[in-house]
């Protein structure tokens, strides 16, 4: 256990802070709400409950009487917060509390420090700071050291730089913040730094400069635009008809105000109503001279404190070292070359302005000793109390009761319960021998929240974890009884593949939406097609395996323009709570929409799909069996040789069938294909799976090996996420999971490949070798001049595109591999 | 990607910005009458997101309280009972993760938004 202090927070006027001094390094806790590092120094009594930081800070202005703010500057007065929601006064010291044990949610290494450094302001005096010390004690610290605010900035500054001496020199630390404005002269003389003199405003700070860009920038443009006549009041009053536009605005000044630190414009984006109740849209230009011209009188204002400062302290700006700058307003230019300007004095810019008291009241945390007995500092505090809670595990509705017995001492006890996802907070709120809340669901996802048990300081004493399903994993809806699946081509092994649109046990209604790729060119006008295939049953079947469940034929009859191999279609698959099954197909903006619905009850068969279909299960058929002699499987000879009969006598029958057959025959015949392709996969799976599982090994070494050498973050997230789940599709038994993998790998490897200056040379070159073959010999011609340049210039991009091009110029035939062919025309 | 990591990092921040502003884009060709054309583009590109695990959530007309922590709330009129999003300056962002049991997210930037309260004086 360490024996420094090492904790150290920034008890701030408007934000407060919290960081951690850790072997020479300092961390700034985040809030685990919002990831900010900064929480605001507010606290609201809103009913039964007290939020603290950004959360009472929404109430602020709008729950005045219930929500209070900038208390800092009451420390060490008698002065208390009447809360009207409680009834009851609260004050300066035990708001602090509040927020510094807030402070302690966000350590997020499951310390529960007992011992603290906590910043005051230079001006604070023995009474305040004191009050500060005590707010500290009644948070649980033990141990509450104090550090003034320049000095902890200064500590930051010595920290961060090396070779700068300090020594018996003495400097300006200029804090300009959110709300406040604090200027102290620091010095260090025999190795002791010390505050000589200070000054300040309570009431100056950046977003008074959010207000002036909103009021004297962005409200005359708007005014021009439109019929207003009180413009700003209706922005500004609480009753006012555009109060809700003037939050916007504040939000899109603070924006483009950082945005001016480093460009010489920004823009604000305005859609108001005007009186004659006309939509006003406008993009509002605010100039970085514009900016600086509408805050240089309050930055004058800061300038001339300083000097006050230097003549009350008899000192020339060249008696000063630099003036240092904190405070997130201290990022504007015109604040630090005025600053610079105005007074001679070199701004220092080294330390991260907006966390450097705090990184600065860690370091000296990290130095100062514990004084605490190790006894203390160990006991792990010991729950006494039995809690027995009661919920519903899952849920329809958007919010569920949850609500636990306590028995014990509850006496000074609070409780807090918080949804894990970030979304929900109780606050903390004071515990009783029974808890009710009711818990906000995210909808169709797991609910997962922590209920804490704390006593008086924020310590946890008791933590129970909450789980409820809202949505779809209730198991009340219809669920479909068997995978929905795609039926895509596997061009490389001119076979089809089958791609889950919907799983087994999907809670209905269901809709997904897919892109595919179109695989051949379809000339429009001309009877080619292309289907969109959707079959019921596992989705680890082969597609003539399961049942057909509709084709949804894309025509080129209906096409305007020709459809491009490669060009992109999206599909809708909607199911509805009765199974009906309704595809949507895009082929692009512009061109037209196909659309069918299929139902259970209206099974479809198409019946020019069977034919081909069945052709292709008799080629597979005896390509299996030539291969199976070859490898003397007799078994599988045997097997295969039974069903070559059926098949032949099945194509027999299915060329019989017209297109506009509308008996039932050829959905006994689609029944028949499909027992006839279920025994051939079984009699051949373990050949394919056994081929798979190797094909798989060694495209993943090969892939594995170009992601290495050429893959970027992104892609080598990629390969780890197909390998990580490697052994559960490596041991499904699942030819379809295999193959889809292994595509899966070809795509990344292509991906990378392609931007690679070899392999697109190499492409390059092989299609040279075809010059002969092109559709166009003149732009082929052109196109190889081209690409030569392209090489010696080394503009591979350029190349990429030259080598598109001459693919395109191949004859059909070329383009495609000889094994390749077309089933539904997707891939 | 774990996400502590996730959540803990800068180098979100560009990320974070581009869905903000695939937000605003959509919101104001919602409104124009060439829509329908841009339509499959923007939703193809908050699918293109999703793949990567980052979602994007309107809080537009949501109720509000003091319990919601994923949004920033700025209250406009006067009075704080039965609120509601009126404006939302940044949407919600939650980083989705997937596994067999199901799906979990967290809210990786909380919504900036203006509520009003639906109760008219």
């Amino acid at each position: 256990m360490s024996n420094t202090i090492n904790f150290g927070i920034d008890l701030g006027t408007t934000n407060s802070l919290i960081a951690k001094f850790n072997k020479g390094t300092v961390e700034v806790f985040k809030n685990p709400v919002g990831f900010k590092e900064t929480l605001p120094s507010v606290v609201a009594f809103r009913n039964d409950r007290i939020l603290v930081g950004e959360k009472g800070r929404v109430y602020l202005e709008k729950d005045p009487k219930s929500t209070i703010g900038q208390f800092k500057r009451k420390m060490g007065t008698t002065e208390s917060y009447r809360i009207k929601s409680l009834d009851q006064s609260k004050t300066p010291i035990e708001l602090s509390a509040f927020v510094l044990k807030e402070l302690k949610t966000f350590i997020h290494t499951g310390e529960t420090p007992e011992a603290v450094v906590i910043t005051i302001p230079a001006s604070f005096d023995m009474v305040q700071s004191n009050a500060t010390k005590e707010a500290g004690h009644q948070a649980g610290f033990k141990q509450v050291v104090l550090l003034q605010e320049p000095i902890a900035a200064s500590l930051a500054y010595a920290n961060k730089t090396t070779g700068n001496e300090l020594n018996n020199s003495q400097w300006i630390v200029y804090d300009l913040g959110g709300g406040t404005f604090d200027v102290a002269l620091v010095r260090i003389a025999e190795g002791e730094l010390k505050v000589i003199d200070h000054e300040g405003d309570n009431f100056l700070g950046g977003a008074d400069f959010d207000a002036l860009i909103v009021e004297r920038i962005v409200v005359p443009a708007i005014e021009k635009k439109g019929q207003f006549s009180d413009i700003l009041n209706q922005l500004k009053s609480g009753s006012g008809r555009l109060n809700s536009k003037w939050y916007v605005l504040l939000a899109s000044a603070e924006e483009a105000k950082k945005e001016l630190s480093t460009k010489s414009a920004a823009e604000i984006d305005v859609e108001v109503e005007d009186d004659a109740g006309e939509v006003i849209s406008a993009l509002i230009s605010v100039t970085r001279s514009e900016f600086e011209a509408v805050i240089k009188e309050a930055v004058d204002a800061t300038a001339e404190m300083l000097r006050t400062i230097l003549t009350r302290n008899s000192l020339q700006p060249s008696d000063l070292k630099f003036v240092l700058m904190v405070g997130g307003s201290t990022y504007i230019p015109l604040v630090r070359n005025r600053i610079k300007e105005l007074l001679g004095i070199p701004v220092n810019t080294d330390i991260d302005p907006t966390n450097a008291i705090v990184i600065g009241a860690a370091y000296y945390a990290g130095n100062k000793p514990l004084e605490l007995s190790e006894a203390s500092a160990t006991v792990a505090p010991v729950c006494p109390l039995k809690l027995k809670v009661s919920y519903n595990k899952a849920s329809q509705e958007s919010d569920e009761m949850f609500s636990a017995k306590v028995d014990g001492d509850v006496n000074g006890l609070s409780y807090r319960i918080v949804r894990d996802d970030g979304g929900y907070d109780s606050g903390l709120k004071q515990l009783s021998t029974r808890i009710s809340e009711d818990l906000p669901l995210q909808s169709d996802a797991y609910n997962s929240f922590t209920l804490r048990i704390l006593d008086a300081h924020n310590n946890p004493l008791a933590v129970e974890s909450i789980q409820i399903a809202q949505g779809k994993y209730s198991v009340a809806g219809q669920m479909l009884p068997e995978d929905l699946s795609l039926v895509k081509d596997n061009l490389q092994d001119g076979d089809t593949r089958l791609e889950q649109v919907f799983a087994r046990n999907t809670i209905l209604p269901a809709k997904k939406k897919m892109t595919v790729d179109v695989s051949k060119t379809l000339v429009h006008g001309t009877e080619d097609e292309i289907r969109i295939m959707v079959v019921e049953g596992s989705s680890t079947n082969h597609s003539s395996s399961n049942k057909s469940v509709g084709v949804l034929l894309v025509s080129a009859r209906n096409l305007k323009r020709d459809l491009l191999r490669g060009t992109e279609i999206d599909l809708t698959f909607e199911v509805s709570e009765s199974r009906a099954v309704t595809v949507h197909a895009y082929v692009n903006p512009s061109g037209p929409e196909f659309s069918d619905v299929f139902t259970p009850k209206d099974r479809r068969v198409d019946v020019k799909a069977l034919a081909e279909e069945i052709g292709m299960l008799e080629e597979r058929i005896e390509q299996e069996k030539a291969e199976a002699l070859e490898h003397e499987n007799y078994e599988v000879v045997d097997v295969l040789t039974k069903l070559a009969g059926p098949v032949q006598e099945l194509q027999g029958e299915a060329v019989l069938l017209t297109l506009d057959d509308v008996t039932d025959h050829k959905y006994k015949l689609e029944d028949r294909k499909r027992k006839i392709a279920q025994e051939l996969h079984q009699a051949t799976s373990t050949k394919r799976i056994e081929r798979l599982r190797a094909e798989y090994v060694e495209v993943r070494d090969e892939v594995s090996e170009t992601v290495k050498e050429s893959g970027n973050d992104m892609e080598k997230r990629q390969l780890l996420e197909i390998v990580n789940h490697e052994h559960v599709f490596l041991n499904t038994n699942s030819t379809q999971r295999l193959a889809e993998h292994i595509s899966k790998l070809r795509s990344l490897e292509f991906q990378i490949l392609m931007r690679s200056p070899d392999f697109l040379i190499g492409w390059f070159q092989s299609l040279t070798a075809k010059r002969e073959t092109f559709n166009d010999q003149v732009q082929a011609k052109n196109l190889i001049e081209a690409g030569k340049q392209h090489i010696q210039g080394e503009d591979f991009d350029r190349l990429l595109e030259v080598n598109k091009r001459l693919f395109s110029l191949l004859p059909q035939r070329e383009q495609e591999s000889k094994d390749m062919r077309h089933f539904t025309g997707i891939s | 990607m774990d996400i502590k990591q996730v959540s803990t990092t800068e180098q979100l921040k560009p990320l974070l910005s581009a869905l903000c502003q695939l937000y605003e884009l959509e919101r104001k060709v919602q409104k124009r009458s060439e829509f329908e054309s841009l339509r499959r583009n923007v939703e193809k590109m908050k699918a293109a997101f999703e793949e990567l695990g980052y979602r994007i959530e309107d809080p537009d007309g949501q109720s509000y309280n003091e319990t919601r922590v994923d949004l920033e709330a700025s209250i406009a009129g006067s009075s704080t009972e039965d609120l509601a999003v009126t404006e939302v300056i940044k949407p919600i962002i939650r980083y989705v993760m997937r596994d067999s049991s199901g799906e979990y997210t967290k809210v990786i930037q909380r919504g900036v938004v203006v509520v009003e309260s639906r109760i008219k004086n």
